[in-house]
């Protein structure tokens, strides 16, 4: 509506997102912390980083083209770098960019990508999960009656108090009678519980390129964190790769894999369905044996492959199995090779003609990657608003 | 005249004790320190006020905007989180004399609440030495004749009411969008007028033809000579339809007179202009002066005054002073600056080493052992003449010298960025410390109390009906600055978030392309163009 009234196509458009920073002590240390928020920005000198209007580094905040004269004091000989301690110069505010020790990684860089996620990419928030789990008792209710145990003697000189300023002419502090008597009576507190396990089924027949394995890998980091700021850290993370055989690998192991071999899928669904049926299934050495409930946690599967497989039929029919315990399903296929580029594969035309219905309800999402800079779009696909 | 009334008070209820102190020691400063200012009414705040306060610069009465939400969750941990301490903020708004030397407003302080004795007496005197400064500077005072508000306070009352009327009306995005725009394109106007007077003769001498003062009209004679001038050409032009008929300095005038606007959009922008105007000019051209003279005064009744102040006390205060004197490796502190400057001003004055006589003398040994008796009224005399008469600028051309620099500034010195690093947070600059010289330190003194460092813009005559198609031409004045500072010109170019933005609010009002002339990294012009929808960069002027 008020778009409409002002005429203008984005409102606020000359507002930029900036960062403010302060120093808070954490364990006897100051620690730079980053408020984010807008900044109205004005007139100023500094540098030409890149051209008007092209996507590209904003200059933050702070900062000139070299040559612009500023004036400070300290220790330091001319030619000398200006460095900071963290702490120092309290006394006054600082804006990120201008002071401080450099780039900040670890915890913070997984705040910014989530950040990102959240606010560039507009993903769809995850909805609690299906249990919900005893959080403890309160007191909130009082009565008349009750055990003895959750007497209130609070609430009981409170009502006689107020009887007695009612309807008595004498005011006694101690004169209690039987209807003053009240009790606290308990009620539960549930909490929603949020459980989630994701399984990365990676294709590394000998059709995949390194980059698109280089690829993999990158969305396999977004998608766990992604995850696992819905789900509160309750994740599990179980990882599949697949040729023409397949096994649960470790962590280390996926990670660092090396393409090779024949594609088939059937291997890899069936896989997932022994954990669900309780039955064994090949593993790596070090690698504990999964049991998945369905009833009880959310189980994403993201199918990562370029689409040539050789049971495209048998591999349907176990995924027709497998396809009611899922939360939901994420296929990507890849067409980074130049011949692949806008072909779509057998296997794809059979996966969206039989699980037609459940595209529509967003629990089987698609997405052809082209290369590797479109990944936030794959992101968007699997876990953004339906469409 | 009578000695201004002071009244402290917490929640509305007045503190009797504190009251009679604050009363003492106003006394004592309008006596011994010949200062003078109007009523004063202190408030105690907590930290939830101050930091609200703080991000209404000042003002007890502000329009709601989300700027100031931000400001405010900024300030609040700020202090909380120890990284910075703000003990005072005096509104700017009040504190105006009658004909006959009455005060009509007065002035209003607030002071935080949780300070010990020692710091809210220091405060106190700290606060006087502001009052005094801001009723007595001359370039404060013009600021506040250009805003041409009456009564500041009653301004912003109605401004804020208007806001909040048409928030109502019109909307939310709408009237926040106009606001931001008003904010951002109030930076490109210069706020030291008097800068502006001085490079006259610059600009004819790079042949930018002639200039007219809006609301800073030349010297008497001057101005009757030329107005005859003035009108003839203004006649001739008018029939001509050339918009604007001289060229401009301020670019609001030319956007509020924009036909496209319609009127509350109009009256939106004139009220926010003269608020933010006034903002601006009452304080940042005296940044440094305000806080020198103020701790000046507070340092002085520190150590004078030994009927208020214990030595015990003064020890703990001298601490806290020292702290707040610091500079930081990248910036100066105005505070410690400030105080230093006026303080060798008085030392100069009081044992009389200025003058013709003084300034022939060449040994350094002759001229610290020249005295011609030592007068502490002369010297503070000259303190409050500065204080009455300069802005940051005049203050460091004139008394910023070798013998300043050689016994406070030793430590000062110029950098400059020498590279920059991106990451996906933003951009990271390192800093190199390029010399340690008198004339280079001083010289970016300068450029930085210029107009506080920020750009000069333009608009020249029928700039307005660009190829006579009603667009807006904007120009980027460097001229006079890279022969004033002795800076290289390609250091001037424009930060390429805040052209954006720029172009962005001025097609906002303007409604129509706007361009605007610039320099790109290689000192060359450079032309950039925004229609509403895509920018564009050229090295010719557009078709």
């Amino acid at each position: 509506m008020y778009k409409e009234k002002s005429g203008q196509k984005d409102p606020g458009d000359f507002i930029k997102k900036g960062i403010q920073q302060l120093w808070k002590v954490k364990k006897g240390k100051p620690v730079p912390v980053r408020m984010p928020g807008m900044v109205n920005p004005s007139a100023r000198y500094g540098p030409r980083t890149r051209q008007a209007g092209q996507p590209g580094p904003g200059q933050g905040s702070g900062g000139n083209q070299p040559g612009t004269p500023q004036v400070g004091a300290g220790e330091g000989e001319e030619g000398g770098i200006i460095g900071i301690e963290p702490g120092e110069g309290v006394g006054e505010g600082r804006f990120g960019g201008q002071d401080g020790e450099g780039p900040l990684y670890g915890e913070l860089e997984q705040q910014e990508i989530l950040r990102y996620l959240k606010g560039d990419l507009e993903l769809e928030m995850i909805k609690p999960g299906k249990l919900l789990k005893f959080e403890g008792y309160s007191y909130p209710i009082i009565g008349k009656y009750g055990p003895e145990s959750l007497f209130c003697l609070e609430e009981t000189v409170k009502a006689s108090f107020l009887r007695q300023t009612l309807w008595e002419p004498d005011f006694q502090p101690g004169d209690l009678e039987e209807s003053d008597l009240r009790y606290r009576l308990p009620k539960v507190r549930w909490r929603e519980d949020k459980d989630a396990v994701v399984i990365f089924v990676r294709d590394v027949s000998g059709s995949i390129s390194d980059e698109e394995m280089k690829m993999s890998y990158i969305l396999t980091v977004l998608i766990e964190i992604w995850l696992k700021d819905s789900y509160k850290d309750q994740v599990r993370s179980i990882y599949v790769p697949h040729n023409h055989a397949s096994w649960e690998d470790s962590e280390k192991g996926y990670y660092s894999l090396i393409s090779g071999g024949g594609t088939n899928f059937q291997e890899a669904y069936n896989l997932i369905l022994n954990m669900l049926n309780n039955k064994d299934y090949p593993r790596v050495e070090g690698v504990e044996k999964k049991v998945l409930n369905s009833s009880e946690t959310d189980i994403y599967i993201v199918h990562m492959t370029d689409g040539w497989c050789f049971d495209t039929n048998e591999s349907i029919k176990s995924l027709e199995e497998l396809m009611p315990h899922l939360t939901r399903f994420c296929y990507l296929e890849t067409r980074f090779d130049q011949w692949d580029v806008g072909k779509v594969s057998e296997f794809q035309g059979e996966l969206l003609q039989t699980f037609a219905k459940n595209e529509k309800d967003g629990s089987l999402r698609v997405y052809n990657i082209d290369k590797t800079e479109d990944i936030d779009e794959a992101m968007r696909a699997f876990f953004g608003k339906k469409k | 005249m009578e000695n201004p009334k002071i009244k402290v008070d917490k929640n509305g209820v007045q503190k009797k004790e504190l009251t009679d102190i604050a009363q003492d020691i106003s006394d004592y400063c309008t006596e011994n320190y010949k200062l003078k200012y109007p009523d004063i009414n202190f408030h105690l705040v907590d930290l939830e006020t101050l930091s609200g306060i703080c991000a209404a610069h000042g003002w007890p009465v502000y329009p709601e905007t989300w700027q100031m939400a931000q400001e405010y969750l900024y300030n609040y941990w700020g202090h909380e989180w120890g990284n910075f301490r703000v003990y005072e903020i005096v509104c700017p708004a009040g504190g105006s004399f009658d004909k006959d030397g009455k005060t009509n407003e007065p002035l209003d302080a607030f002071i935080y609440d949780i300070d010990t004795m020692v710091d809210t007496k220091l405060v106190i005197a700290h606060v006087y030495g502001h009052a005094h400064a801001l009723t007595n500077n001359r370039v404060g005072l013009k600021g506040r004749e250009y805003a041409g508000l009456s009564s500041p306070y009653t301004s912003m009352v109605e401004f804020m009411e208007k806001v909040e009327d048409m928030y109502d009306k019109q909307g939310l995005m709408p009237v926040a969008d106009l606001l931001d725009a008003v904010n951002v394109i109030t930076s490109l106007v210069a706020y030291n007028p008097d800068f502006l007077i001085r490079c006259d003769e610059l600009f004819r001498e790079y042949g930018f033809g002639e200039q007219l003062e809006r609301k800073w009209p030349m010297w008497e004679e001057q101005r009757n000579s030329v107005e005859d001038k003035i009108e003839r050409a203004l006649e001739e032009r008018k029939q001509k339809k050339i918009v604007p008929p001289w060229r401009i300095n301020d670019i609001f005038l030319v956007l509020e007179n924009n036909p496209a606007l319609s009127e509350w959009e109009r009256d939106i922008i004139q009220r926010a202009r003269k608020m933010n105007e006034y903002n601006l000019n009452t304080v940042a051209p005296v940044k440094i002066l305000h806080e020198g003279f103020a701790s000046f005064i507070d340092m002085r009744f520190g150590m004078e005054n030994t009927k208020h102040i214990s030595e015990g006390e003064l020890r703990k205060y001298i601490q806290h002073r020292t702290d707040g004197f610091k500079h930081s490796p990248r910036s100066i502190n105005p505070y410690g600056f400030g105080f230093t400057l006026l303080y060798s001003i008085m030392a100069k004055w009081a044992t009389g080493s200025y003058g013709f006589d003084y300034d022939l003398l060449k040994k350094s040994v002759e001229r610290q052992n020249w005295s011609k008796g030592m007068d502490l009224e002369r010297g503070w005399d000259k303190v409050l003449e500065v204080v009455g008469n300069s802005s940051d600028y005049d203050m460091i051309q004139n008394y910023f010298d070798q013998e300043y620099f050689m016994q406070f500034a030793r430590n000062f010195y110029v950098h400059e960025v020498e590279r920059w690093e991106t990451y996906f947070w933003g951009t990271w600059y390192i800093d190199i410390i390029k010399s340690k010289q008198f004339e280079k330190v001083k010289n970016a003194l300068l450029f930085n109390a210029c107009n506080g460092a920020r750009p000069f813009f333009h608009i020249n005559p029928d700039g307005a009906n660009y190829k006579g198609r009603g667009e807006l031409m904007i120009i980027h004045d460097v001229n006079p600055l890279p022969q004033l500072f002795d800076l290289p010109r390609e250091a001037l170019t424009l930060d390429v978030d805040s052209v954006e933005s720029i172009l962005k609010a001025v097609h906002y009002m303007w409604k129509k392309p706007v361009h605007l002339k610039t320099i790109d990294e290689y000192g060359e012009a450079l032309y950039i163009s925004y229609n509403g929808k895509v920018f564009r960069e050229s090295p010719s002027e557009p078709s």
